[in-house]
């Protein structure tokens, strides 16, 4: 068995947080490292402050990370032709797994692809949700209750492969 | 069952959450003191910590990486308590705990692992209490001993 660490995006953050299933992701990950410009997005909002701080209070696998490549990440972002300011936190997260050999947690979509063409292990939320159904710790009817209310809270993901897993696991769809 | 794990510092906190998800699937209530407790040494036990240990069935400890004020604090108040309870460590921690804790003291030696196993059943047998009580024990004892045999590794 070998350590097991992760990077995570302010997505991902809000909405296992938002489900209180922060700490059971100590069954997947050792180290969960949030990148600076993840937490400056989420520092943004004095709800979403507040929250991070705390959990950073509480859980000593959830760590702040500081040390990566910013010019790799400048790089990325001037690739991108965007100001850089909404995917600056995805870039970060795929930069660091890149140096610390970490798999990446993402849900945005650009994210995503930036870890795979980095050849990188990346997840989102729905797959963190599906893990903890494997594992019996959700039920069928609570992972359901869990998108539901994601959706609810406005947290954009998949909803198609949402429901088709619904579908499979004999679950309404949303 | 409420179950209240005392981890020995800030390191050992994830095998405390592993466990504790593992036991919310088995139907226990398990509560990990958060990790800013291990980062200082206030003077007294934390008062939110101090209520779920009293509010506990069954003590747990768990000390792979290192033993801090707090967790010796909480571990005392267990036994005040007279709390059903059990604390694994390692060698290099058990020799601590052995003159306070005495047999609730497992040692674990990730060369040996079929002995601390022993020693969990051995010690439930000596103490009086409720069996769904020594039953929670014996769970989470035995996944604490399979996750802290794996610590190491999973650290390198």
């Amino acid at each position: 068995m070998r350590a097991r660490s992760c990077t995570i995006d302010s997505s991902c953050v809000i909405a296992l947080d938002h489900l209180k299933l922060m700490p059971s992701l100590s069954l997947l990950f050792s180290k969960v490292l949030v990148p600076r410009t993840v937490r400056k997005e989420l520092y943004k909002r004095r709800e979403t402050k507040d929250r991070l701080r705390w959990l950073f209070k509480e859980y000593a696998f959830f760590q702040r990370c500081d040390h990566y490549d910013q010019g790799a990440v400048d790089l990325l972002l001037t690739e991108r032709s965007r100001n850089g300011s909404e995917d600056r936190g995805e870039a970060e997260a795929v930069v660091q797994a890149s140096q610390v050999g970490a798999v990446v947690t993402v849900d945005d979509p650009w994210g995503r692809a930036l870890a795979e063409r980095f050849e990188l292990e990346f997840h989102g939320t729905l797959w963190v949700l599906q893990q903890f159904q494997k594992v019996e710790l959700l039920s069928s009817v609570a992972l359901r209750d869990c998108f539901s209310s994601l959706r609810a809270r406005g947290v954009r993901l998949p909803w198609d492969v949402v429901n088709e897993l619904l579908l499979k696991i004999g679950q309404p769809m949303l | 069952m409420k179950v209240f794990i005392s981890y020995g510092d800030a390191s050992d906190q994830i095998t405390a959450l592993r466990l504790q998800a593992l036991g919310a699937v088995n139907g226990l209530t398990v509560y990990v003191p958060p990790a800013f407790t291990r980062q200082s040494v206030p003077p007294f036990l934390d008062p939110e910590v101090a209520q779920k240990l009293n509010e506990s069935e069954v003590v747990l400890g768990v000390v792979g990486m290192g033993l801090t004020e707090a967790c010796r604090r909480e571990l005392n108040a267990g036994l005040g308590l007279r709390k059903t309870m059990i604390v694994m460590a390692y060698p290099a921690f058990a020799s601590q705990l052995q003159p306070y804790f005495g047999s609730s003291v497992v040692v674990i030696d990730p060369a040996s692992p079929g002995e601390a196993e022993i020693g969990i059943v051995g010690h439930l047998k000596t103490i009086h209490a409720q069996q769904s009580a020594k039953t929670a024990l014996l769970a989470l004892g035995t996944l604490a001993l399979g996750l802290l045999i794996l610590a190491p590794a999973d650290r390198s």
